[in-house]
Parts: C-alpha cells; structure tokens; sequence
C-alpha cells in the first residue's frame, strides 16, 4: 500500500464506511499509531488499549456522517487526543488513590523486560536519548524516522508549516545527538 | 554518533517491540476485535464498492480540485485584468469632472503603489503632473461654460500643487542616495519636464477669458510655483552631483541647464513689472474716496505724495531688486558657481512671488471697497431723494474698515 494511489483511493473507500476497507487501512496505520502512542505512554498495555481505542474512535466518527477532510492526520489527531485524555484519567485516579492511601501504580514490567533486550548496545543509547527528549521533539523524530513521513505528512499531521517542521526537526535531531552522547 | 548512524539506529530500533513495534498477537487480536465491532454501512452498494468506482472518484475529485479549479481561476483572473484594463484605458481620455475620473486617479494610485523603485516612482509622479498640465489644456479648450471651466481649472490646479509637494518629497528622498548614475537621471528629465509643464500651465492661463482667469489665478499660481520648486530642487540635485562629482556629469550641461532656469526666471520678472505696472494703472485711474477707504490704498496713495516707505512703491521696486539678483546669478553662472546661482535664482523667484501676491491683494482690496462705495452711494442717492439732501463724501466714512484721509494731488 505503498503507491499514494491505491492509498487514496482507499482512504474514498473507508470515508464510504466500507468496513472491509476499514480493515486494510488498520493494517496500514496500526504500526504508526501504536509506535506513536507507545513512545507516549511508555507502556506495552496501555499502547494496545489506546490504539484499539483510536481505530474504533476513527470509525465512529465516519459513522456519524461527519467530513474528514485528511484522513491521515485525522487519525494522528485522534491519537493524541486519546493521549490527552488518558493521562487526564490517570492523574485523577492517582489523586484518588493519594486521597485514599492506596499504593501506587505498578511500573508496566513487560517494559523493563523488552528493555533488557538491549542492554549494552548501541541502541540502549538512542533508545534512553529518544525517551529524554521532550515531546514535541520526540514526536517529530518518530513520525520522520520510525514512520518514516514526508515532511508534507508531518507538517499536515502537525498543522505546521514545511519550513518550521524542517527547523524542529533539525533541532530535535541535534537535542537527540546530544542525548545520546551524554548516555555515552 | 554521526546523524546518519543515528538515523539508522532509530530505524534498527523500529524493528524491535521496545523501539514501538506491536506485538503481532496483539495486532491480529485487536483486528479481529475491531471488525466485530464495525457496523458496516448497510447503504455501501455493490457499485460503491467497486474499485472502479473509487478511480472514477478520485480522477475526477482530481481533475476538478487540479485543472478546473486553477483554470477557472486563471481565466477569471484574466478577465478582471481584461475588464480592468479596459477601464481604465477608456479612463484615460476623462477629464475632471467627468464620471470615469475618479478610475482614472485610481488606476494611478495603484501605479504609484506598485512602484516600488524610489527613481521611477518620482518618474511617474512627474508624470502625472505633466497629465494634470494636458488636462488643464484640454479644459480650457474643451469647457464652453465659464462657472465649469473654472471650477475644473481650480481642481486640476490644486492637484498639481498637491502632487508637486509630494514629488519634491520623492526627489528629496532620493537624492540622499546620491551615487546612484540613476538619480541624477531622474533629476535631469524632472528639471527638463518641470519647465514644460510651467509653460504650459502659463500658456493656458493666458488663454482662459478674464471671468475665468479671476477665478483660478491664485490656484494656478500655486500650481506654477510648486512646479517650478521642483525644477529647482531636481536642479539642485544636478549641481550637488556635478560639484561632488558622484556622478557623470560635465560643467557645460550643469550650465545650460541653470541657464535655462535664470531664462524662466526673467521671463516671471517680466510679467511680474507687467502686473505691478497694471496695479499703478488701476490706482491711478481709482477715484479719490475709493483710495481712501481701501487700507493698503492708503499707503499708495502716499506714493501721489511723499512717503518713500509705502507699499507700492516697495512693489514698484522689486521687479527691480529680482532682476538684480538675476544679474548676479548670471555673473555666477559665468564663474562656474552653480550653487551660488541657483541660490540667486531662488531668491529672485521668491521675490516675483511676494510682489505678484501683494500686487494682487492691493486690486482685489480697490476693487472690494469701489464695490462697496458704488452701493453705499446708491443708497444715499435714494436717501438724498426722498429728503432733498446732498450725498457728502464724509458720509462714506462710517465704520472702522474706511478713513476719512485727505488726498494730496
């Protein structure tokens, strides 16, 4: 799905709610969405609960007979938004829990486990540098890099121009240079 | 750590399930959950669904968001340009007071405002006031009725004064970057043009008819000075370069050109003596009492006596004093001392222009009080009648504006 042909004309197929369209798009986009949320949330589990969570959200929103002009920032948006809306949820049931005197949250050991794939290599460094970075940094570095975006992708993801998502880039490139060089 | 290692790196770690790649249990699950849950559209026909279909659509979205919608824009585009271009052709040829001017000075706001060259925006300016010049020509030629033709006069005129005060700014602006070879260019054809453009405008205000030449002279007086303050300042510009040597120029051009303007200047003293020799004539031939009540009168009619301080008499005087300091320019023209000269040649033109202002005022105040006093006596004509009285020539000298002063002829 590769040729920005067939894309297009899948993305008529699915704002036509053809669930079977629908399909092929998620398998398009399940990767990425996954990718972006899970660098977010830094979570395994959390990362599969919010993609489902964002493909379901997608297609209710076509349900709903509302226009989408660019479906592939649309379902990035959404995904942030999902984002925003968990960490919202969790902080106040962490305040709840605070309030209660229950213990906090477990840390997602599944995480420390994939971690320890990688100990002592290269890629530990630019695995802790990318977690070290802020992020709008880090969220430019995925979609170019991970995602592997055009630039006009990202700029129409991000609602930015081309020329001021080439500076961020360039800059979180260079903050992530940095990172990994510290962790060195 | 090089950007390229780096790049690599982050694509390395894509591969891996700490580096974001989903597990593939998880994505075959979360599928198979997601299509249970997919209510599929139960409108989606078989047509919908053919890919076909979805070609047709998209070619066609294409076509019409990628050559309809940019064609149609352009042609709409050449249409404006079309329409306004025909216009403000047809514009052209309107005169003051017609119903296309308003487009006309429009289109040459827009002009202005497109030049966005310093030398050939005061190029256009000059322009226009050479186009104001032809439109006072053409009034004057074209306006049978006297009340328009003067009323048309009057707005062309205060426009040339108005854009003259504006192209001596433009000129003033450039001629701070004075080692532009342009500028000095500039400065030629607007002291070339400037000279033109006053002739003409004396040309056509000898012309006019004397009801209308009453009306606008001291609008087109103003016009004729302002173009001539600009052929000074442009002339300025000329010397400042030659003396500078910033720019090519030689001492004989720089010459004939302060010759040209010492020329101007002459012919403006002539008419200047004309019209202090026309304002002796009116005083002269003024009765007695109207001399009397007239407040600049009263110092003329000292020169009949022996006041040597009057204003006529420092009027009769100056077409002198300006053709004296023209001499001197010519002296300093002869020396090559361009900005001497020029500075003679301003203030003689400074001169000209008080003595034709005074002299103006003093006919206009004689004509004023005649006015009054042909009225007055006519009342007291009609006054004497019905009472069997004699008008007295005291009787005129009522109120503060008119004195009782005896005449010495």
């Amino acid at each position: 799905m590769n040729n920005p042909l067939s894309k297009r004309i899948l993305f008529l197929q699915v704002k036509d709610q053809d669930s079977e369209a629908y399909g092929k798009f998620y398998d398009l986009y399940v990767e990425r969405i996954y990718r972006f949320v899970f660098f977010k949330v830094n979570s395994v589990s959390d990362a599969q609960d919010l993609t489902s969570e964002v493909f379901l959200k997608v297609w209710q929103y076509l349900k709903e007979g509302k226009e989408i002009k660019n479906l592939n920032a649309f379902i990035y948006l959404i995904a942030r938004n999902s984002v925003i809306d968990f960490y919202r949820q969790r902080n106040r049931q962490a305040e709840t829990l605070a309030e209660t005197g229950q213990l906090p949250e477990v840390p997602d050991e599944t995480q420390d486990l994939l971690k320890r794939q990688i100990v002592g290599s290269d890629l530990e460094n630019v695995l802790q540098g990318l977690n070290g970075l802020k992020d709008e940094y880090k969220e430019i570095i995925i979609l170019r890099f991970l995602d592997e975006l055009s630039i006009a992708e990202i700029a129409e993801i991000l609602d930015k121009s081309k020329g001021s998502v080439r500076v961020l880039l360039h800059r979180a490139l260079t903050a992530l240079k940095n990172n990994v060089k510290e962790h060195h | 750590m090089t950007n390229k290692e780096l790049i690599k790196g982050l694509q390395e770690l894509k591969k891996l399930e700490v580096g974001g790649r989903p597990q593939a249990g998880w994505v075959l699950s979360s599928r198979q959950i997601l299509m249970s849950q997919l209510n599929p559209k139960a409108t989606v026909s078989d047509e919908a669904k053919n890919q076909s279909f979805y070609y047709w659509r998209y070619f066609s979205g294409t076509f019409r968001q990628r050559v309809f919608q940019p064609v149609g824009a352009f042609l709409l585009i050449i249409f404006a340009l079309l329409t306004y271009n025909a216009t403000v052709s047809v514009a052209s040829a309107s005169l003051p007071g017609d119903m296309l001017y308003p487009i006309k000075t429009a289109g040459e706001k827009v002009q202005l405002a497109l030049t966005f060259n310093d030398e050939s925006k005061v190029k256009l300016q000059m322009n226009f006031v050479s186009r104001r010049a032809d439109e006072m020509q053409l009034i004057a030629i074209q306006e049978n009725d006297n009340n328009r033709k003067s009323k048309k006069i009057v707005q062309t005129a205060k426009k040339i004064t108005q854009d003259n005060k504006s192209l001596k700014d433009s000129l003033g602006k450039i001629s701070m970057a004075a080692n532009k070879p342009a500028v000095l260019e500039v400065a030629k054809e607007v002291d070339i043009k400037s000279l033109e453009i006053k002739q003409n405008i004396a040309t056509v205000q000898n012309s006019l008819p004397e009801a209308v030449k009453s009306e606008v002279k001291d609008e087109v007086k103003e016009a004729i000075v302002t173009t001539e303050a600009v052929g000074t300042s442009a002339l300025g510009v000329i010397v400042d370069n030659y003396k500078t040597g910033r720019a090519n120029i030689s001492g004989q051009e720089v010459a004939s050109r302060v010759a040209e303007r010492i020329k101007s200047t002459e012919d403006d003293i002539k008419s200047a003596s004309n019209e202090v020799n026309d304002v002796i004539s009116v005083v002269s031939g003024t009765a007695p009492s109207v001399i009397s009540t007239s407040t600049s009168a009263i110092k003329l009619v000292d020169v009949a006596g022996s006041s040597t301080t009057s204003t006529l008499q420092n009027i009769v005087q100056k077409p002198q004093q300006a053709k004296e300091i023209i001499e001197e320019a010519k002296n300093l023209l002869g020396q090559k001392d361009f900005s001497s000269a020029l500075e003679k040649i301003q203030q003689s033109k400074d001169i000209v222009v008080n003595v034709v202002s005074n002299a103006q005022n003093i006919v206009n105040e004689i004509k004023e009080v005649q006015s009054i006093n042909t009225s007055t006596e006519n009342l007291l004509l009609i006054n004497s009648n019905k009472t069997g009285s004699q008008p007295t020539t005291t009787s005129l000298t009522t109120g503060e504006s008119t004195k009782e002063i005896l005449i010495k002829r």
